[in-house]
This record gives C-alpha cells, sequence and structure tokens, in this order.
C-alpha cells in the first residue's frame, strides 16, 4: 500500500499548484502531511521512514525528468515534510541531502527542503561554538539568584508547561 | 514560537530536562513579541513537538530556559542571537530575560544552581532547540 493516497494527493495537487508563494507551499504540504497520517507514521517507525526515503528518490527522479510540474513533486512534498520529523539518520540525510545545489531540479521541493531544515531542530555539533561562547562568559561565575523559579510544570496537555506554585 | 525547556525534579527524586515547541502561525514581529498578543503566557501557542525524559505535572522547576521568537525564525538565527543574550544579562541577577533582535530569552534557576549557569544553560538550550519542529 502507497504511503500517500490518492485522495490526499489530489489535495496536495489542488493546494500546492494553487501556492504562489514558498510559505504557502511549505505551510499546505506540512498541513496534508499531518492530518493524512503520513507524519506520525514515518516518524514512529523506521521501516516506514526507510520506505518514504526510497519512495521520495523514486518520485524525484521522476520530478527531474519532466518537462512540467507532475504529480510526483506533490507526493515528494508530503514525504519530505514527514521525512523532516523523522530521527531516522536516512531521513535526516535526505532532507538536508535536498538542499545541496543541483540536488533536484524542481525549485519548490528545493525551496521546501532548505525551509524544512532552516526551521528545524539543530543539527549535531552545530552548537559547540555556542558552548564555547557560553564558557567564556559564564564559566566559573556564581550568578546571583534574585528569584528562584517557584514553579511546578504541568501536566502535557496544559496550555504554558509550568505553573506558579501553590503557597 | 514558544521553545521551552526546563528541569524537573519528581518527589521521587528523578530528574530531567523535559522540553516543548509551541507554534503561533503566520505572526511577524521584531524585537519582543508584540504586548496585545499575549505570547507567550496567555497564547503559548499550539504544541507540536515535546521531549519528556520525567513525566509532566506537579514536578518542581528547578531552572528553565523559554525561547520567544516568530515561527519564521531560523534556528542559525536563534543560535546566533545566544552568545548576545548572555553577553546582556551575565552581570544582572537571575531570572534573565532579554531580546536580541526577534528573539526573546528567559532564563531562571534555583538557589544551589548559581555556580552552575553556564553548564546548565547549555543542557537547557541543547534539549530547547532539539525540540524545535517546523510544522
Amino acid at each position: 500500500m502507497s504511503l500517500v493516497n490518492q485522495a490526499v494527493l489530489q489535495e496536495a495537487a489542488l493546494q500546492l499548484l494553487a501556492s504562489s508563494t514558498v510559505s504557502r507551499y511549505a505551510r499546505e504540504a506540512s498541513r496534508l502531511a499531518k492530518e493524512s497520517g503520513l507524519v506520525r507514521t514515518v516518524a514512529s517507525d523506521s521501516l516506514k521512514a526507510s520506505e518514504a526515503v526510497v519512495r521520495l528518490v523514486g518520485s524525484l527522479k521522476a520530478v527531474d525528468a519532466a518537462v512540467d510540474r507532475t504529480v510526483e513533486e506533490f507526493e515528494a512534498a508530503l514525504l519530505l515534510c514527514a521525512l523532516s520529523r523523522s530521527e531516522a539518520p536516512e531521513a535526516v540525510a535526505m532532507v538536508r541531502g535536498l538542499t545541496a545545489k543541483g540536488a533536484t531540479t524542481s525549485p519548490w521541493i528545493a525551496a521546501l527542503a532548505a525551509r524544512l531544515v532552516a526551521l528545524g531542530p539543530v543539527a549535531e555539533g552545530e552548537l559547540s561554538p555556542i558552548h564555547a561562547a557560553l564558557s567564556k562568559v559564564l564559566d566559573g561565575k556564581v550568578v546571583h539568584v534574585e528569584a528562584a523559579p517557584d514553579t511546578e510544570d504541568v501536566s502535557e496537555q496544559g496550555a504554558f508547561p509550568r505553573r506558579q506554585r501553590a503557597a | 514560537m514558544l521553545l521551552t525547556a526546563q528541569r524537573v525534579r519528581r518527589f521521587s527524586g528523578e530528574e530531567g530536562i523535559n522540553a516543548f515547541c509551541s507554534l503561533h502561525g503566520p505572526y511577524h514581529w521584531f524585537g519582543a513579541p508584540p504586548p496585545g498578543s499575549g505570547i507567550p503566557d496567555q497564547n503559548p501557542g499550539e504544541r507540536v513537538n515535546s521531549i519528556v525524559t520525567v513525566p509532566p505535572g506537579g514536578n518542581r522547576v528547578r531552572s528553565y530556559l523559554d525561547i520567544i521568537a516568530p515561527d519564521e525564525t531560523p534556528t542559525a538565527e536563534i543560535v546566533a542571537a545566544i552568545p548576545q543574550f548572555v553577553t546582556a544579562v551575565a552581570q544582572l541577577p537571575v531570572p534573565w530575560e532579554a531580546t536580541v533582535g526577534r528573539c526573546t530569552f528567559r532564563f531562571g534557576l534555583e538557589l544551589g544552581m548559581q555556580g552552575n549557569a553556564a553548564a546548565e544553560l547549555q543542557d537547557l538550550l541543547a534539549a530547547a532547540l532539539q525540540v524545535r519542529a517546523p510544522f
């Protein structure tokens, strides 16, 4: 069974073709990937993530070979969104790989990949210089605590993740 | 967007860092969030991702880091703003709060952790930036 069903693909075609900005394109692709359950499926199952990577490679071949925009582009957009939420190393590599120049001939897919990476979590090792900078300013320093956080956390359903503790 | 990381301790002594990512949609601002928006305390946004190491609810918060920025802010921009935030507040008493560009940071920790602020901030930062999700 295909990861993206026909009805979702049809809706994706409509919404993504109607998008005139990358921002809207990304918003609609992510919404559809999420609402169709694709994000959950790919994020929770490494086999499904592998399947999605294989399928995405196939879709991109079709996209790159086509002269006009094709249905495979919309499938690729949804798969890309889903893979961007997966922690599987091959998924991470796939999404980051698509931000390289010339990785795809589709400007929409390239822009979507760039956006997903830019607005995603930090990559491994990216924080090392920041840690060094913080250490330079703060290491060995005893900060003065004027008011400690007299708070407790709330359950996952809670709106703000902490609240003042009851007296 | 609100990225929160907090070190929490259960009554049983179990301790860990929980982190949450909430998004606010296509709002744009520069500087601190617009006062009327209620972001983040009254309007924490829609939670889209979480990293939970200790089951949340009723735990004592030992330290926290909040990062508030428009959803569209690249992670690299947030990362670049952090040293400026720390430099701006390092001489002030905790809790720290400052805005750099369009990123607002809030950091607090309990008594007893004063000598460990650098390591604590690093740990919370790593969790807050790890939980970020684009949608």
